[in-house]
Parts: structure tokens; C-alpha cells; sequence
């Protein structure tokens, strides 16, 4: 068989257009012929890395806004956004919904609108009866019938819970339905990814490797994010409901309703608004730069801070380990 | 599980994903597959992270736990006439081995090569490895035939080949 030949017998094969003779065909090739064993993993390891570039790419794609003239140049190129239209349906099943849009952040297969609403009606289902019936699960202290930290409403990959400051020595696994308590740190692995659901219906969502901690004072919610990519989306409520903070080591995000994303990696730090008023106040100068919708902000130690229209490109290179 | 081990093993287990991704690829022909594969094997490892003898290969052991896997999600999920079989993918097994350092040196050159494509070409395959979209939808979406979208396939594919073989050559050559 030629190269060419062997070539779209194979490329057949890993798009699963082959048919079952042509399949039996490489199967053949592959139990006899070593230059086609090589072929087809040197072609399997393309695919799969074309796939993952591709996927990234999807994940982060969204229509370009119009951008102010002084956009910061430094700033790396990186986007995340969700359609918007899903989360302005009533019903507390499509506030589910909104939780399942944040978790295409890190889902690495897309899916129909049908599918996430299949999926987020079994997923409130779900999240019903674990509310029910879990309370071995349960390893949140209660005040005033809220929990401290989210639940996890869905995990992927590997997520651990960590006491903080002791890394990975007794580090649990959390699942769908995990309470997660104040004090402990929630770190999704580089193969990993989380939602979480507070119980006003604030929408929590990690991608992979990111690490953060979570706690409440009175009623503002804290969460502490150390690394990586969070997404949180808050609706209005109909009753009153504190602030919420996102606390890095670079400065305070602060909002009441909005969503909002930050990415933190080593010395910088994004802030992106898709909807809501966001302000992101600076730990070294205590400058403050306030945000709307379709806003970024791109954030370091020293630099000015613009609130700046627009979308950015990103993708998270992740690390080895929670610490690094 | 001490925070070092925990290091070491996620640090090799990275190291060996490009070559585990292929081998699932290429035992099951299912890209849907390969994620939860991947998943399931780490899952597997991790948990028999102790027993794992640290003067051996991780990448001979990964592989060995790989394979057992995919001949788990055979039996459970494969229909035989569509699948390949189980000699063949043991024999994918040990060529995944045989070939895994160079699966890590193209991995290298594909990236500098992926950032080469064309904004049309990257436009087909956005739609086909990134929505999993099909041919005809593709086709309907940029409004060309099935045919011509198949060609840019295949074109793209063999362009990135021989990207990667040249750049490979280059790097020998300057040695």
C-alpha cells in the first residue's frame, strides 16, 4: 500500500468515516506491519494535538467588541464569553443552565443548546436530591441555613479539597454534590475542572488548574484565588444579598451582581465583566479601576489600569502542581 | 499521598500525555473517547502510584495501564466489526512505546506548524476537531462542497506532515 494510500486509510479511520472492510483492512496492516503501526500513532498523536488546539480555541472564541484606542499592547491575547441570551430565560432550572454556559469554559467537547438544556434540567435533578438526602456529604459548618462554600454541582477530572497550607496531605476528592467548607482549598487538576452552586444561586466555576479558597463574613462572600481561571456569575436577586469579593494577591474584585472572570497567573492578573458593575481595587497603591460590561482590565503590580472595551484570548497553561 | 510524590507523578504523567492521547486514539478510533480514557487511566495510576516501582519507566507502566483500559472500554462500549482488535491493539501498545520519543519530538514541531495554517484552514478545522462537526456541516457552513472540504482536510493534513518532517530534518541537519 502506498503512503498516500496508508495515509487516508488512516485518516479515515480516526475521523470514523471508515467503513467496517476498510477498518478490518487497518486492522490487518496494523497485527503485520510495523510501518503501519508507526503511521497510525504518529497520525493518532497529530490528531489528538489538533483536536486540543482546536478545542482551546473554541472554548475561548467569541466575536470580537470594539476595542478604545489605548488598549494596553502588553496584554496577551485571550477570551472567554457566554452567550447571554440562555441566562435571560426565567426559572430556576435555566439559572442551572447558566451554571452549565460557565462550565464550557473548560468542557472540552462542545454541545448543543439542547444538550446543556438536557443537561442542566438533570443536573438541577441532581443537585434536588443531594440537597435532600446527603448529609454524610455534608462538611460545611451552616449559619443561618447558607453553607460557607459552594457545592460542587459538577466535577471533572480530578478536583481535590485541601486543608490550607498543608497542600495534598489529606487532600479529598470532591464529586457532584460536595459541600465545599471555609478553609479549605479547592484545586482542579491540569486534566480538571469544577461548578459550584452557593445556595443564593451565585454560580462558582473553575478551570483547570486553578486553586482557591472560599469563606464568608456576615454577608459577603470571599473567595481567595491563588492561581488559574474563576468565573462567578450573580443575577440580581429579588431579596438583598451582600457583596461578593475575589480576593488575589494583586487586589480585591469586587461586586454585588455581575459576571465577572479573572484569570491570576504568576505576576498578572485579568478581570473581564460580561455583565454587571465590577471594581477591582489595587493591593500595592490602592488604585481603583471600576468595570462594566464588555470591560477587561489587564492588572500587575505597577502598570496603569484601563478599563478597557473589548474581549481577550487566553488559554491557561497549567502547572504541575497546586503550589507552582 | 506527600506533596513531592503528588509533583512527581503529575509532572511525568504530563509528560506522557501527547503519547497516551495517540495511543487511545489510534486503539479506538473514536476521538470521544479519548478524554475519558485519558481520565480513567490517570484515575488508575494515581491510585497504584505506591506500588509503582520509581527505578523503572513510568512511561512502560503508563502504557501497560493504558492498554488495560482501553481493552476494558472494548469490552464494554466496542462493537467488534467497527473497532480494531485485540491483538491489534496490543500491537498499538507496544508501538506507542516504540515510538514515543518521537511522538514528543513531532508534538514540538506541530505546534510550531499548527501556528502556520492559514486563517481558511484553521476555519475547517476549528469546525471538525474543535465543534466535531461533520463534513456535510462544514461544508453547508462555508458553503462549499462536500468534496472541496474534504480536500482541504486532507491537504492540511499532509502540509503539516511535511511541515513536521522538515523542521525534524532541519534539526538533524544542524546537529
Amino acid at each position: 500500500m502506498s503512503t498516500p494510500e496508508l495515509e487516508k486509510l488512516i485518516d479515515d479511520y480516526l475521523d470514523g468515516h471508515a467503513t467496517e472492510a476498510e477498518v478490518q483492512r487497518l486492522d490487518a496492516l496494523v497485527r503485520n506491519d510495523p510501518k503501519a503501526r508507526r503511521e497510525l500513532i504518529l497520525a493518532s498523536a497529530m490528531h489528538a494535538e489538533i483536536r486540543q488546539v482546536a478545542s482551546a480555541r473554541q472554548k475561548h472564541a467569541k466575536p470580537r467588541m470594539n476595542r478604545r484606542a489605548g488598549a494596553n499592547p502588553a496584554a496577551p491575547k485571550a477570551a472567554w464569553r457566554k452567550s447571554t441570551k440562555a441566562l435571560c430565560i426565567a426559572g430556576i432550572g435555566l439559572l442551572v443552565l447558566a451554571g452549565w454556559s460557565m462550565a464550557a469554559i473548560y468542557a472540552s467537547r462542545s454541545e448543543s443548546s439542547q444538550e446543556q438544556l438536557d443537561a442542566a434540567k438533570r443536573e438541577l435533578a441532581g443537585l434536588q436530591l443531594t440537597r435532600a438526602g446527603t448529609a454524610e456529604q455534608d462538611q460545611a459548618s451552616r449559619s443561618g441555613g447558607d453553607w460557607i462554600g459552594p457545592q460542587v454541582v459538577s466535577a471533572r477530572g480530578t478536583v481535590l479539597s485541601m486543608q490550607e497550607g498543608e497542600g495534598i496531605n489529606q487532600a479529598t476528592q470532591v464529586h457532584s454534590g460536595s459541600m465545599i467548607p471555609s478553609g479549605r482549598e479547592l484545586w482542579t487538576c491540569p486534566w480538571g475542572g469544577v461548578n459550584g452552586r452557593y445556595s443564593d444561586d451565585t454560580f462558582v466555576s473553575m478551570d483547570r488548574d486553578t486553586l482557591a479558597d472560599f469563606a464568608q463574613a456576615g454577608e459577603t462572600r470571599q473567595i481567595t484565588l491563588k492561581k488559574g481561571l474563576l468565573s462567578v456569575n450573580r443575577w440580581p436577586a429579588k431579596q438583598g444579598r451582600g457583596s461578593m469579593i475575589i480576593k488575589t494577591a494583586l487586589g480585591l474584585v469586587t461586586f454585588r451582581d455581575a459576571e465577572v472572570a479573572v484569570l491570576l497567573t504568576k505576576d498578572q492578573a485579568i478581570v473581564e465583566v460580561a455583565h454587571g458593575n465590577v471594581e477591582f481595587k489595587r493591593t500595592t497603591d490602592g488604585k481603583i479601576v471600576k468595570l462594566v460590561m464588555g470591560q477587561y482590565v489587564v492588572i500587575r503590580s505597577d502598570n496603569e489600569l484601563l478599563a478597557t472595551t473589548g474581549s481577550l484570548k487566553w488559554r491557561v497553561e497549567p502547572s504541575a502542581t497546586p503550589g507552582s | 499521598m506527600k506533596n513531592t510524590e503528588h509533583r512527581s507523578f503529575i509532572q511525568l504523567f504530563l509528560k506522557e500525555e501527547p503519547v497516551l492521547r495517540a495511543f487511545f486514539w489510534s486503539a479506538t478510533g473514536r476521538a470521544e473517547a479519548v478524554d475519558d480514557l485519558l481520565q480513567e487511566t490517570a484515575a488508575v495510576l494515581w491510585g497504584k502510584w505506591d506500588e509503582f516501582d520509581r527505578s523503572k519507566p513510568f512511561r512502560r507502566w503508563s502504557l501497560g495501564i493504558a492498554k488495560l483500559e482501553v481493552l476494558k472500554w472494548r469490552q464494554r462500549l466496542a462493537r467488534s466489526k467497527e473497532s480494531l482488535s485485540e491483538e491489534a491493539v496490543e500491537r498499538l501498545s507496544e508501538a506507542a512505546q516504540e515510538h514515543a520519543e518521537e511522538v514528543d519530538r513531532r508534538h514540538l514541531f506541530l505546534t510550531e506548524c499548527l501556528q502556520s495554517l492559514s486563517e481558511s484552514c484553521w476555519s475547517v478545522l476549528n469546525m471538525k476537531y474543535g465543534q466535531n462537526m461533520h463534513i456535510a456541516g462544514i461544508a453547508d457552513r462555508l458553503e462549499k462542497s462536500v468534496a472541496a472540504v474534504e480536500m482541504i482536510l486532507v491537504r492540511t493534513r499532509r502540509a503539516l506532515r511535511d511541515c513536521i518532517d522538515r523542521k525534524i530534518t532541519q534539526a538533524e541537519g544542524g546537529q
